[in-house]
């Protein structure tokens, strides 16, 4: 009796090994034609790049003050612009019609990362023989809310000086493309010295600012 | 006539080539998670705009000619 069952386990154990066999054998073949019908080739990796187009408008790409005067015996006037028609000029007698704060819209269907530099700083657009009294800032704000996203600490909602070096300054690391959060402003404030230089009187004075969506 | 030492033998080679087979899986399917690899590609786009004014000379002040 226990012949026939040692024969029995004998022959089970035998049935055993060759059904390991075939199912490792079968594993092996599927998993190596699997792997053709996923990736195209039998060995490395897929690599696909998707190329996205980055998109923005300005649907106001001009703060023009015209011409104006510092008032006389004031040591500098100021010229701010407050989005959309609410700009303010003290000590002076600049016009504030038709000043209006930039506006930037990302319209791609991509966040970028929005940076801004300025060809000029305040001597150079200004040109204040003494050097003092007069300043060029910038103030980028969101137009709808949540709009810059990821910012900077204190880049966002408060005038600071232009950046003229390469590169300008990142205000948003995410620049959103969603409908109703896509627009910023860029809203400009100038000291105007009354030392100005005669070489810059009576003709006008422009700064190019580079927005860079990437 | 069949040793039980024989079966035994036997069914340590199944255990043996089962687990080899479970292995086998398990680590070509874990390569699995690195493919396909999708790299985003974005095209930058630059806007220009300005800031003007006009400083006009202050009116001479101090009375003019006599």
């Amino acid at each position: 009796m226990a012949k026939n069952n040692n024969n029995l386990l004998a022959v089970l154990a035998i049935f055993v090994v060759v059904l390991s066999l075939i199912s490792f054998g079968v594993t092996l073949y599927k998993f190596n034609q699997f792997k053709e019908q996923i990736t195209g080739y039998a060995s490395g990796y897929v690599n696909l790049t998707v190329t996205t187009a980055t998109s923005i408008n300005m649907s106001d790409d001009r703060v023009n003050w015209s011409g104006g005067t510092v008032n006389a015996n004031e040591p500098n006037a100021t010229l701010i612009s407050y989005g959309n028609g609410a700009a303010v000029v003290t000590r002076g007698n600049w016009s504030t019609d038709g000043v209006d704060a930039m506006i930037v819209q990302n319209i791609g269907n991509v966040n970028c990362s929005l940076t801004i530099q300025s060809s000029k700083n305040a001597s150079r657009l200004l040109g204040s023989v003494s050097g003092t009294n007069e300043s060029f800032q910038w103030n980028v704000t969101n137009k709808d809310a949540n709009s810059c996203i990821n910012v900077s600490v204190g880049q966002l909602g408060s005038f600071v000086d232009v950046n003229i070096t390469s590169g300008g300054t990142n205000f948003c690391s995410a620049f959103a493309f969603h409908d109703n959060r896509d627009e910023i402003y860029i809203d400009i404030a100038l000291t105007v010295p009354p030392d100005t230089n005669s070489t810059f009187l009576g003709s006008e004075q422009t700064a190019t600012l580079t927005i860079l969506c990437t | 006539m069949v040793s039980d030492k024989a079966i035994v033998v036997l069914i340590i080679i199944a255990i043996l080539l089962s687990t080899v087979s479970i292995i086998f899986t398990l680590s070509s399917t874990s390569s699995f998670d690195r493919i396909p690899q999708i790299n985003e590609e974005k095209i930058p786009d630059v806007d220009k705009a300005q800031v003007s004014l006009i400083i006009n000379p202050q009116p001479n002040t101090s009375g003019g000619a006599p």
